[in-house]
């Protein structure tokens, strides 16, 4: 895991205080996100660390976290992860307008308290998400007996879960053959 | 030859209820303008944005500033404590502005008003929220969550206006306490090109009326070139609406209310140049 401290970013930018605004500032901190993802070792997370952060206006976190995120989806970065821990509630709020607001499936995943999804996801994924957190990993045959799903379906939502760099995944060799073990990015 | 218009008393209540002010706007070059504001009890941030836009304009085309007259002690105090005259100091000549005691003092926490700051710059935006967070932590008496959300609307409106005005324009805002919340009442206005202006420019005719430009930049589109933009009226709404309070956006000939029950647009208002906007924001603690 990689951790990088976002209030950096305002000595880097030239301003004061505790927030992060502005469009054109946010395309001015976009590299600099960008450069601590792609440092970021294959099949790890960069977490974003957003603590003394107050706010994060809309157009701020249009062209930084939301736009990494969306070329994250994209598989412009390979396999990465991409956490944001403490937010505050301003920070979230704007994220979650900012999704909304372009109809986005972009989904993030904020580390505070406890691991919750900023975004829209549907909700059977969601539970499954938090099914996966709760339990610490999961396979899909264990999805399956958990939830009482067939294991097509359970496989399916692990693997969109996965696919929207919201799950990490270990591939295992077991006595069923090789199969796909779902964690929350470390 | 000096025309006078006596000013309703309407400037102080929901913005809607101004509009009455925004009528009696005829005159001509070579007139000296007077507003007698004898009728006027009471002021609120958007009528004293509405006054601010109207000396403006009158005073840029008439070529000398509107005297304002028979001002009550208590809007005098108003409008000098809310710095009106220093920012309409171009536009505006007070009749009885020295006639206020000299134990009579702004204080720069005042316990109820942001005074009327200028928005010409990125770097304003900067200055207006460092000073908005000195001012709403004295408020509140509490770092909270609402001061990161009242931060987040005066960002969004005030890049607007440097973004897509054309013009600068200018912030206040007023604390109000209820029985049992505060309400914070924020306006920022320009006047410029005005939304509808913005967005034909941007997109041609993407709407059948002016109203129409409104209700399409609240759903986020922007004059900004791209795919990018378009959020902060949306925010500004979401926000705002959330906190159980509501947007009245005014631009040109048209408004909007937003609350969370209902969009009431209007069109075919008096035209007024540029763009007012008035959010109330409700914070649920009780004021200490």
């Amino acid at each position: 895991m990689r951790s990088y401290l976002v209030h950096n970013l305002i000595s880097y930018l030239g301003t004061t205080g505790h927030d992060l605004i502005l469009r054109e500032y946010g395309q001015m901190a976009f590299p600099y996100l960008e450069q601590e993802l792609v440092a970021t070792p294959l099949h790890e997370t960069l977490v974003l660390d957003c603590s003394g952060v107050r706010v994060m206006d809309s157009s701020f976190v249009e062209e930084t976290v939301y736009e990494l995120a969306l070329r994250l989806l994209e598989g412009r970065y390979g396999e990465r992860f991409l956490q944001m821990q403490e937010p505050s509630a301003a920070v979230r709020v704007n994220l979650e307008g900012t999704i909304a607001r372009l109809k986005s499936h972009v989904t993030i995943v904020a580390l505070t308290p406890e691991p919750a999804l900023i975004g829209h996801i549907e909700p059977n994924l969601a539970a499954t998400f938090h099914l996966v957190v709760q339990q610490g990993s999961l396979t899909a045959r264990m999805l399956a007996d958990t939830c009482g799903l067939e294991i097509n379906t359970a496989s399916m939502r692990l693997r969109r879960l996965y696919a929207a760099r919201l799950l990490m995944r270990q591939e295992e060799v077991s006595l069923e053959g090789r199969l796909h073990r779902y964690m929350l990015p470390a | 030859m000096v025309v006078t218009f006596s000013v309703p008393n309407c400037l102080g209540g929901m913005p809607s209820s101004a509009e009455p002010f925004l009528l009696r706007m005829p005159y001509q070059v070579g007139d000296s303008v007077e507003y007698d504001l004898r009728q006027v009890t009471w002021m609120r941030p958007y009528g004293v944005a509405l006054l601010l836009g109207a000396c403006q304009r009158c005073a840029i085309t008439l070529g000398m500033p509107v005297r304002l007259t028979n001002l009550s002690e208590d809007v005098m105090r108003y409008l000098r404590r809310v710095n009106f005259f220093r920012l309409a100091s171009s536009w505006v000549i007070a009749a009885n502005t020295s006639e206020l005691g000299d134990d009579w003092r702004r204080s720069a926490l005042s316990d109820s008003v942001l005074e009327l700051l200028p928005i010409t710059t990125k770097a304003d935006i900067f200055a207006i929220i460092a000073h908005a967070r000195s001012i709403l932590q004295a408020w509140f008496n509490a770092d909270t969550d609402d001061i990161d959300y009242i931060i987040s609307l005066i960002t969004e409106a005030c890049s607007n206006v440097i973004d897509h005005s054309g013009e600068s324009g200018f912030i206040t805002i007023q604390k109000y306490q209820k029985a049992t919340c505060i309400a914070i009442e924020l306006v920022i206005a320009d006047f410029g090109c005005g939304v509808a202006t913005s967005l034909r420019r941007a997109h041609g005719a993407i709407a059948a009326s002016n109203v129409g430009y409104l209700i399409a930049a609240l759903q986020g589109r922007s004059s900004r070139q791209g795919m990018r933009g378009g959020q902060g009226l949306g925010a500004i709404q979401r926000i705002a609406i959330q906190s159980g309070g509501e947007l009245y956006l005014r631009s040109g000939s048209a408004s909007v209310l937003a609350r969370a029950s209902e969009l009431d647009p209007r069109d075919a208002l008096t035209r007024f140049p540029g763009t007012q906007i008035a959010i109330t924001f409700i914070s649920a603690l009780p004021w200490r």
